[in-house]
């Protein structure tokens, strides 16, 4: 998806089943998708047809129909503004989509700019590496698809998703945080350090230059092993964090899995803060 | 969830708010701390209930002291009057290299504070004459 870039994201789901991102200028809602998962192929001209005569019965004014094939749309007025809504059934990922384009009040909707957005709308798919991409607060990410979105925490300055694999034997957390100049007060190695989570042992911390990226790594191990840590191997934390001198801010991609000797971690991630670098655990 | 429940923007249009004046209670007394820092002391009205016996045992303090930090001085010094939320707003986001709503979040939720302090008013700005004119009609 590609909005124009003072566009900010200001709500978001995590769910794939069903939910909603909300984006915005800087004085209003601008654009809304909405996604939901459905079993069967819906019939979606008969779908946003009745949709149509429901905004008409809820007061939307000059109610007209709109087409951005595959998009099936509707687009109206709400007192002052133009309110354009577009549906379709994207097969493979059996998702209804919904994009909802909200303009400013006096100002006419633009079915050019509005097919522009709605042609680079597309559900991604997995690369060959079973990989999926995601892009989103300023950084772009791969993690395996063996893996579920657990957690996201967004507040000023300071973002963090935590991917954790399926079975319960891993975990990926992809962080970015702005304002450093405040708040770090140590080289970022020592940053990094601090981070290592309890019970953890630091074994080794490196550095390397990358397209004027000064990428520091270190890697922690379980210092005493518990029942767990026998099954599946002994726990294992890897972290990288630089500074992006484009952006100024700080980014940090760690993950913690049970490492097994000659067996993979099953859990391939990557963080990429700009065009120039991406760093891989 | 509805919109705006999570960012916080209410209607889903926040011109109004950016457009708003924050203003500093002219009955405070500022006492610098240090170069970057102030503290604003607060004149308190004495609650109705404050008399004795209550008062010989419950202390009543005519003043409170707020401790603001350097960025909160920052902030307490660009809310002149004659700057928008906007305006402080947008300081905040170049000073410290954030996105716009970033800035707003912070800048927003810091000045409620000042404001539930009541060492910081917001007037609201004048209506615009075409707006004006509707409600006149109206």
């Amino acid at each position: 998806m590609t909005l124009p870039p003072d566009w900010e994201m200001l709500q978001f789901a995590r769910n794939p089943e069903v939910g909603r991102c909300v984006f915005g200028d800087r004085y209003q809602y601008r654009f809304e998708l909405n996604w939901k998962r459905v079993q069967a192929p819906p019939d979606m001209e008969r779908m946003v047809g009745d949709y149509r005569a429901k905004l008409s019965e809820d007061g939307l004014r000059d109610v007209r129909p709109l087409g951005h094939s595959p998009w099936l749309g509707t687009c109206g007025q709400d007192g002052e503004r133009d309110i354009c809504r577009y549906g379709m059934y994207s097969a493979e990922s059996r998702q209804i989509l919904e994009a909802v384009f909200l303009w400013p009040p006096g100002e006419e909707s633009k079915p050019s700019f509005e097919g522009r957005v709605l042609d680079m709308l597309r559900v991604l798919p997995l690369s060959k590496d079973g990989r999926q991409r995601w892009q989103a607060f300023g950084m772009t990410w791969h993690v395996t698809a063996t893996t579920v979105f657990a957690s996201c925490a967004v507040e000023p300055a300071q973002v963090e998703a935590v991917f954790a694999l399926r079975n319960n034997r891993g975990e990926a957390t992809f962080a970015r945080r702005g304002m450093v100049s405040e708040w770090l007060t140590t080289p970022v190695s020592e940053w990094l350090v601090q981070t290592i989570p309890a019970g953890y042992a630091q074994e080794s911390v490196t550095h390397a230059g990358q397209s004027g990226h000064d990428v520091c790594s270190l890697v922690a191990r379980r210092e005493r092993s518990v029942l767990k840590d026998w099954l599946y191997g002994r726990r294992q934390y890897e972290a990288s964090a630089w500074i992006c001198p484009g952006d100024r801010r700080l980014y940090c991609v760690s993950r913690w899995t049970h490492q097994q000797r000659g067996q993979a971690t099953g859990l391939d991630i990557a963080l990429s803060c700009c065009s120039g670098l991406e760093v891989l655990l | 969830m509805k919109r705006g429940e999570s960012a916080g923007l209410g209607s889903g249009d926040w011109r109004a708010m950016l457009a708003a004046y924050p203003v500093r209670n002219v009955a405070v007394e500022v006492r610098e701390k240090s170069e970057n820092t102030v503290t604003v002391v607060v004149k308190t009205q004495k609650p109705n209930y404050m008399m004795p016996p209550i008062s010989w045992f419950v202390p009543y303090n005519p003043e409170r002291e707020i401790d603001l930090d350097a960025m909160g001085t920052r902030l307490w010094r660009w809310c002149d009057g004659q700057r928008t939320v906007e305006d402080v707003i947008d300081l905040f986001k170049d000073t410290y290299d954030l996105s716009f709503h970033e800035a707003r979040a912070a800048v927003v939720d810091y000045l409620r504070k000042l404001i539930q302090r009541g060492i910081l008013a917001v007037m609201m700005a004048p209506e615009r004459p075409e707006n004006q004119a509707e409600t006149n009609a109206k």
